[in-house]
């Protein structure tokens, strides 16, 4: 590590290559297993069978349809709170040595969203209605 | 006394004692179930009493039971006597596949030609084979077991009510048949009871 | 040369993990969960105590018809399985079991780790969505619904001993965790063990799934091969969380002899660890979608954010 600023990156990258190994031995493994069936496998395929299943009657419709979403708030909430938390994890591997000014300055900064937080609760958008 | 998951806590007690505990798997291949007496496996049929009656066919509210006969005649014996007719069963079938095991059949049966039998091990891979000829049925009625005994104090079968009456009146008759001959024949000895001893 | 050997080795072992344990904690549930209801579980298979069992599913899986509804959206509906698996394959990669028994560590690690766990989720929205079926739909959109109210405790956890230890390295975290982490951490241990089940959908958390419902949600469509990988990907999720739980909280390879017999410690608090998700699951019956939501956003989130602030204050006076 203590070399130039070309093998520190090839060092940094070069953790990353079995990532990009094991990744590519995963997509392998399933064509693995998608060619033993393949060999395998009968195939009758009949109307009857690639029907969408509706408890046993011919489907009404289309599958596809239009559902009241109930819980777009929380979707709201969950974007505030986990871009949030994106920026607590490179904090937290620094704050101890920063001290108490660097928790009190995180402090104000979650205390906001959960501020945020307490106030949806009040107004009652965290029921399910 | 009430503390914040308690409820959850019990939940997982329950849930690991039991699984110390032996578990209560009928190991059903390995060794084979102790039915109950009256158990509704198969019905057997007993050929030579069926009269072709319909009675069970009839009643059966899945119409599972074939049964096809024809009559045979048996000539007069005497000298210008009538021809008799006899139902002769050419075909009794169930089909197990439609059977539903309310035992109607057997119990409408007035010939005692159906019974159950604990079998239940005939499963089959084609349905038709579910559809039991009467070959196939009279040979479950070796499997047949025998009656339950009834419980103890209780009423006896009626049938055994019948035969008992008729056994004392056959016994009766034969009291009152005996008590003629021995006036008529040995009224002496009546007088002289020692003497006919020795 | 021997760099890579090494790496070959390592991916080989990862690869092997991943294609063993799952198993190994399905068989577990057959039989931990069949003796908790009173039953035996699988007996034949492999003559004792049904030990092959699962091997036995696999051969069956692999010689099914493989079926595509034709209402389907097929591209999406024949990829969605691969990408509801790989992304477990690719955590087990990180997670450390013994001092250097990684498969690669990354100094990212924790982060990356949750990142990739996020990936499985979009296997079953994949899966709900393209397979236009009413029940799939349903469970895809119980899927989505549940990522919003587990996500966040489960970050805000992590982070917490991340806190804690100062890296994000898990082998960092092991070697920085110390026994009275147990009860420092232990609320961030309880949010993040509770999101979890709900990230891996397991009951009580299994709404998206619910097969008396919604027939088997998202996965009603899917039969033979790809059903398994669903399936398996359930179970490596499992693995993977409790793999993750033990590192973070119970100290990983960290106990008597931990230099010789490390890894053996990381797996029986992995192993340990999953019991208790199979054991949670034979207890609770299933909760409703929107009480997930109110459990999550008021319960599991206040605690993760109170658990913060305990970490903050613990860290900064150690330090």
């Amino acid at each position: 590590m203590a070399g130039s600023s070309t093998t520190l990156q090839t060092a940094y990258f070069g953790s990353y290559v079995p990532l990009l190994a094991i990744i590519v031995v995963g997509v392998l493994l399933v064509f693995a297993m998608f060619g033993g069936n393949a060999l395998l496998r009968p195939s009758h395929a009949t109307p009857e069978k690639l029907l969408t299943y509706e408890c046993g009657v011919d489907p009404v419709g289309e599958g596809w349809a239009q559902t009241h979403v109930r819980y777009y708030v929380y979707a709201y909430l969950y974007v505030v709170f986990a871009v949030d938390a994106v920026f607590l994890f490179p904090w937290a591997t620094v704050f101890a040595g920063l001290g108490w000014v660097s928790v009190a300055e995180m402090g104000v900064f979650i205390g906001f969203i959960a501020v945020g937080l307490v106030y949806a609760w009040r107004k009652g958008v965290l029921t399910w209605t | 006394m009430n503390w914040p998951g308690k409820g959850l806590a019990k939940g997982l007690a329950v849930t690991f004692r039991q699984m110390t505990r032996r578990s209560v798997t009928a190991h059903y291949p390995d060794a084979l179930p102790e039915l109950p007496p009256r158990t509704r496996g198969v019905i057997a049929l007993i050929e030579e009493n069926c009269t072709s009656c319909m009675l069970c066919a009839r009643e059966c509210p899945a119409w599972c039971i074939y049964i096809d006969s024809h009559k045979d005649v048996i000539p007069a014996t005497t000298e210008g006597g009538k021809d008799k007719t006899r139902n002769v069963l050419d075909r009794f079938a169930i089909d197990f596949s439609l059977c539903m095991y309310c035992s109607i059949c057997v119990e409408a049966c007035p010939f005692d030609a159906l019974h159950w039998s604990p079998e239940f091990e005939y499963a089959e891979l084609d349905i038709r084979e579910l559809t039991h000829e009467k070959d196939r049925l009279r040979d479950w009625m070796w499997t047949v077991p025998a009656p339950v005994a009834l419980d103890p104090g209780a009423e006896e079968a009626k049938e055994i009510g019948v035969a008992e009456k008729a056994a004392e009146r056959a016994a009766a008759a034969q009291r009152v048949v005996e008590p003629v001959e021995t006036t008529t024949g040995d009224l002496d000895k009546l007088d002289q009871p020692k003497e006919g001893d020795t | 040369m021997s760099e890579t050997l090494e790496t070959v080795l390592r991916l080989a072992g990862v690869l092997v993990a991943f294609l063993l344990v799952p198993l190994l904690v399905g068989q577990v549930e057959h039989k931990a969960m069949a003796h908790m209801q009173g039953r035996v579980g699988p007996m034949y298979a492999g003559a004792f105590h049904g030990w092959a069992q699962l091997v036995a599913d696999g051969v069956k899986f692999v010689q099914k018809e493989d079926v595509v509804p034709a209402a389907a959206d097929r591209m999406v509906f024949k990829i969605a399985p691969a990408v509801a698996l790989v992304p477990y394959l690719v955590a087990m990669l990180v997670i450390p079991i013994g001092p250097g028994l990684v498969g690669q560590d990354l100094d990212v690690g924790l982060f990356f780790v949750i990142a990739v766990m996020g990936v499985g989720v979009v296997g079953s929205l994949m899966g709900g969505w393209s397979s236009a079926n009413k029940f799939s739909l349903l469970g895809g959109i119980r899927v989505a619904a549940q990522l919003m109210a587990y996500e966040l405790p489960f970050v805000l956890a992590a982070a917490s001993v991340a806190m804690a230890a100062g890296t994000l390295s898990l082998t960092g975290i092991v070697e920085a965790w110390n026994p009275w982490w147990l009860l420092w951490q232990a609320i961030a241990a309880v949010v993040f063990f509770v999101s979890g089940l709900a990230e891996v959908q397991r009951p009580p958390f299994d709404m998206p799934v619910a097969d008396a419902e919604i027939v088997f949600g998202p996965y009603t469509e899917y039969g033979g091969l790809r059903f398994a990988l669903f399936i398996l990907a359930e179970y490596a999720g499992i693995v993977v969380l409790s793999a993750l739980t033990a590192v973070l909280f119970l100290g990983g390879w960290r106990g008597p002899f931990e230099d010789q017999l490390g890894w053996l410690w990381t797996l029986l608090k992995t192993m340990a660890v999953a019991f208790v998700v199979i054991w949670v699951r034979v207890a609770y019956p299933r909760l409703r979608e929107d009480q997930l939501q109110r459990l999550a956003w008021q319960g599991l989130v206040p605690l993760a954010l109170l658990q913060l602030a305990i970490t903050a204050v613990g860290a900064v006076m150690t330090a």
